[in-house]
């Protein structure tokens, strides 16, 4: 308690008060109270003036800074102030009973600090809890503890991966002061910070312009940027220095522990509640990414079942596929999807029951449509987990490959027809490969035309073209090249057929298979054996000109039977009936040459034609003999004889009366071993009156029987004209029948092989020939050519390692030795088959001087080599030398 | 008057056609000619084209079903020219006669006589 009296207010006060004043005791009593603690008079004046107006001052709990006490330089007192009166009633002083109360005080104002550390927590979960945005966290989060701390400004930063930087992305500033938010190099913190951070350690600097750890730069930067004090909190995770709090004071600031575990709270609690937002963050994304696949892979029905298969979600590719939307299909039992057999056969059920046994189920089948339809799915059925637990449902994935399994099923149709068609052909189909130019396929035809199987044509164009005769095989393989650069052709080449050696014309088609983007892939081509084609398309052509020149003949024919009659008719209606009657004749005769080629004409026939075709005399005449066949010149002939002998009797003979009678009668007879037809005509009854007179010049028929008939038939004719008719004899040697297109014209029977034919070369028969040779073609060619000829063939062998190996085997009876083969010249064969005995010749492109002098008696065949001189070659060795198979 | 252009220029008519050969003989006769023949056979026309006295040939192409080429042969071998006559239409006459003339039938065969002397070398005579 002190007193304060007089119009001084000198202070006295007992040792209790003592105790507050402290370090002033004693020089404050007897002192005026004012003078005494002029350091706090600005906080006492008014006080002082309020008792001295008379009232009693009654504080509790109230604030007073003591400077003078250096442990405590603040305290908080309950104190009664009460005037003191004088006589008159005035004021003259009072006394104050004081007693200090801070501990109390200050054990309150903890216990409300806490209570509201505890309540900004609460805000700040409160605060946090419903963001997602990771920055509006950060803002948040920094400007609640600005607020609640009163700092000048607070960032939370993230250390970037790099370690070396910091991401300070929004800072919670007061107003006046600069924003410091942005993307800092660590090291520009100075290293005591970073260092101190980077240990874990929480940093706080309480005066910044005081502090001994800071450099005098750095304490000149932090007050450039108006900052004095500082509180850092690290946030370590995982070993690793992640983010960072920092607030600012902009005066210097005693960080209490308190503050510093607040900042540290709310550095952990910015930190996890970041943490979430951006896991949670990703999940949506996640799920926004799985949604928009489901829902974007519309070929792909995606749907889940409740364990008893009602459908619990529905994709939209479910809904493009099976035709339900969502809406419709969930909650429906999921045998809707599936056809009316396969629900009789309970597969809905037994697909989940395999799925919840085995983990998995197929579910390839034709399913059903909203409209009914149906559609061809294949997928499969996998059963829901739940936590560790049983299926509480299933996940069902299926594409739709109704489209793919139609093409499928169309290509698989296609390409059985095609088979079909190919395997049926008699004609080759092939394909080549357009850039190996290798033979892909070729059918079953291939080994009736070409005459060996079609595999052994596969891959190597060589394998076919050396089929070909050599003579061909340069056109055959440009005309390929043609199809191969776009342009079809069709071209005709000579083969050797293996299975017999004979020679065969190939008719090729190649043309050229596009690919979509309109190149060459492959070739293809259709083969077929054109050798009968050609042999037939010559003979034709033979025939052809057959006819011409048998019609200009018949044309010269006319011509001289025109005028010839000319010669011997009285007039022009004689002329006209004789012409057109032999004419007529001639035609007959052609009818009947032409009825059947290369068929004889039968003599009764031609007989009784000629007759009948002049006179309605059936009963007049008679004819009589063997069926015999005559050749066409023969028959012309003879059916003009008959011919003019009928005009004749018509006019003047036995058909000019009722009683005449004709016989025409024939047989065969031997005249000098040859059998000749031997024909008679006799009239009887005829008005000899009738014979018309001899004329100088003989006439047509007269000259027909007796000259034509011995110049073309190289017969005899003779023509009496006796009293009671004509009595005529014709006699030709029988020929056989050639047809009216007679010709020695040569027919084509076989085809010339070119360089490969060896007709008319020595015969090999029983010949073993080596060939070692490692030109492809040469060597074909050249074993060919022996084959040719009946040799066999050994080899051909590309390596002397092959021939010799071969000569171990079998030794041959003769060999054709290429010396270089292309390493080279080796003579290892040659001196083993002389070893051997066995005769060879060298095929060479080499000068003679090469070769050794102990094969100098060795006979040499320089390439280019005629197949032919090679087999007179081999057959020369093999003159001497016994065939040994 | 005038020595006729074929006046004893013997000539080989070989034809299987015998009016065409009466014809075409008749034709050569016009003319002043000796026909040797006519043959309708290759081998009678063999025989004639080797006899001595020859001057000219006519040879149908196709004798009764046989190619004259044979004749032609013997005749180029003494230097006698001669004309192939024919139907035929195509080459089937080998390249080794292209110095022979054809002449096509149906032919007049009083041209075709009249287109004979002019075959005859003019230091040829058939005098002797």
């Amino acid at each position: 308690m002190f007193l304060a009296a007089g119009s001084e207010l000198v202070m006295i006060y007992n040792d209790a008060h003592a105790a507050f004043i402290a370090g002033k005791h004693p020089s404050t009593l007897g002192r005026p109270i004012l003078e005494a603690f002029a350091e706090v008079r600005d906080d006492l004046a008014p006080r002082i003036a309020r008792v001295l107006s008379g009232r009693q001052q009654v504080m509790v709990d109230e604030h007073f800074d003591l400077p003078w006490r250096e442990d405590a330089p603040e305290g908080w007192f309950t104190a009664i102030w009460t005037p003191i009166r004088g006589d008159r009633g005035e004021v003259a002083g009072f006394l104050a009973t004081v007693r200090e109360t801070t501990a109390g005080v200050l054990a309150q104002a903890a216990m409300r600090d806490s209570e509201n550390r505890k309540t900004y927590l609460l805000r700040l979960a409160d605060a946090l809890r419903p963001l997602g945005d990771p920055v509006a966290i950060q803002s948040e989060a920094s400007r609640l503890l600005g607020e609640f701390l009163g700092a000048a400004r607070v960032m939370y930063g993230e250390v970037e991966p790099d370690g070396e930087h910091i991401f300070f992305e929004r800072s919670y500033f007061v107003s006046g002061q600069p924003d410091l938010a942005g993307r800092y190099r660590m090291a520009d913190f100075g290293p005591s910070l970073v260092d101190a951070l980077s240990a874990g350690k929480t940093v706080s600097v309480g005066d910044i312009a005081a502090a001994p750890e800071l450099t005098p730069t750095e304490r000149e930067a932090y007050g450039t940027l108006g900052i004095r004090a500082i509180a850092g909190v690290p946030l370590t995770k995982g070993g690793r220095f992640v983010a960072n709090l920092n607030v600012h004071a902009g005066s210097p600031r005693a960080w209490s522990p308190e503050d510093l575990a607040l900042i540290e709270e709310t550095a952990e609690r910015t930190w996890a509640a970041l943490q979430r937002a951006r896991a949670e963050a990703r999940l949506r994304e996640s799920e926004e990414r799985y949604r928009l696949i489901v829902d974007s892979a519309r070929d792909y029905a995606i749907l889940t079942l409740r364990g008893d298969g009602t459908i619990a979600s529905w994709s939209a590719g479910a809904e493009a596929v099976l035709g339900w939307t969502a809406e419709e299909a969930i909650g429906r039992d999921v045998a809707v999807t599936f056809t009316a057999e396969d629900n009789a056969a309970g597969a809905p059920e037994a697909e989940r029951e395999v799925a919840r046994r085995e983990g998995f189920a197929p579910d390839v089948r034709w399913h059903r449509r909203n409209d009914g339809t149906r559609a061809f799915i294949e997928g499969s059925i996998r059963p829901l987990q739940g936590e560790g637990g049983p299926a509480t449902g299933f996940l069902k994935i299926g594409q739709d490959v109704t489209e793919r399994r139609r093409i499928l099923e169309a290509l698989q149709a296609s390409e059985e027809r095609f088979r079909q068609f190919a395997a049926a052909s008699t004609d080759v189909l092939w394909i080549r490969n357009a850039a190996t130019m290798d033979m892909e396929f070729v059918s079953p035809a291939f080994e009736s035309v070409y005459g060996t199987p079609g595999e052994t044509v596969l891959g190597d164009l060589r394998n076919w073209a050396a089929l070909i005769v050599p003579d061909d095989r340069q056109a055959a393989l440009a005309n390929l090249e043609e199809a191969r650069a776009g342009r079809p052709v069709v071209h005709e080449f000579r083969i050797m057929r293996p299975s017999d050696g004979a020679f065969r014309w190939i008719r090729n088609h190649d043309f050229p298979l596009h690919d979509e983007n309109g190149r060459v892939v492959r070739i293809g081509g259709i083969a077929t054996d054109h050798t009968e084609m050609r042999q037939l398309a010559a003979h034709q052509e033979i025939l052809l000109a057959e006819l011409q020149h048998r019609v200009r003949n018949i044309m010269a024919k006319i011509r001289v039977v025109a005028s010839m009659t000319g010669r011997t008719a009285g007039s022009v209606e004689q002329y006209e009936r004789l012409v057109s009657s032999r004419l007529m004749a001639l035609a007959r005769t052609q009818a009947l040459l032409t009825r059947a080629a290369n068929a004889g004409v039968d003599v009764r026939g031609l007989v009784a034609d000629e007759i009948d075709a002049q006179a309605e005399h059936r009963l007049q005449y008679e004819v009589d003999g063997p069926a015999i066949a005559i050749h066409p010149k023969a028959a012309e002939v003879l059916s003009l004889a008959v011919h003019e002998l009928t005009t004749n009797a018509l006019k003047y003979g036995a058909l000019s009366v009722p009683e005449g009678r004709i016989r025409a009668t024939w047989s065969v007879a031997l005249r000098d071993g040859e059998p000749w037809l031997v024909f008679r005509w006799s009239e009887t009854r005829a008005p000899s009156a009738a014979i018309p007179p001899g004329r100088g010049r003989r006439g047509f028929g007269t000259q027909l029987i007796e000259d034509r008939i011995p110049y073309e038939l190289r017969g005899r004719g003779k023509l009496d004209v006796r009293p009671d008719g004509v009595e005529c004899m014709l006699e030709f040697p029988l020929r056989d029948g050639a047809s009216i297109l007679e010709t020695d014209a040569p027919l084509p029977r076989s085809v010339h092989g070119g360089m490969l034919d060896m007709g008319g070369e020595p015969r090999l028969s029983g010949q073993l020939v080596l060939v070692l040779e490692d030109d492809f073609y040469i060597a074909s060619d050249t074993a060919r050519a022996m084959r040719g000829v009946g040799a066999l063939v050994a080899g051909p062998f590309p390596t002397e390692d092959a021939a010799l190996e071969a000569i171990e085997r079998q030794p041959p009876t003769a060999a054709l030795l290429d010396i270089d083969l292309g390493q080279g010249a080796s003579f290892a064969v040659a001196a083993r088959l002389q070893e051997l005995g066995i005769p060879f010749v060298f095929l060479t492109g080499y000068d003679h001087g090469v070769i050794p002098e102990a094969f100098g008696g060795v006979v040499r065949l320089e390439k280019p080599v005629d197949l032919r001189q090679i087999v007179r070659a081999v057959a020369r060795l093999t003159e001497d030398a016994p065939a040994r198979h | 008057m005038p020595e006729l252009p074929l006046a004893d220029c013997h000539v080989l008519i070989a034809e299987d056609e015998f009016y065409i050969a009466q014809d075409l003989s008749q034709a050569v006769r016009a003319l002043g000619g000796i026909v040797i023949g006519p043959v309708a056979s290759r081998a009678d026309a063999m025989t004639l084209a080797r006899s001595p006295r020859l001057h000219l040939a006519v040879l149908d192409v196709n004798l009764g079903g046989q190619m004259s080429f044979p004749i032609a042969d013997v005749l180029d071998g003494r230097g006698i020219p001669y004309l192939f006559a024919t139907g035929y239409d195509r080459p089937v006459i080998p390249p080794t006669y292209d110095h022979v003339r054809r002449w096509m039938k149906p032919y007049d065969s009083d041209t075709l006589a009249g287109a004979l002397p002019a075959m005859l070398g003019p230091e040829t005579a058939c005098s002797h």
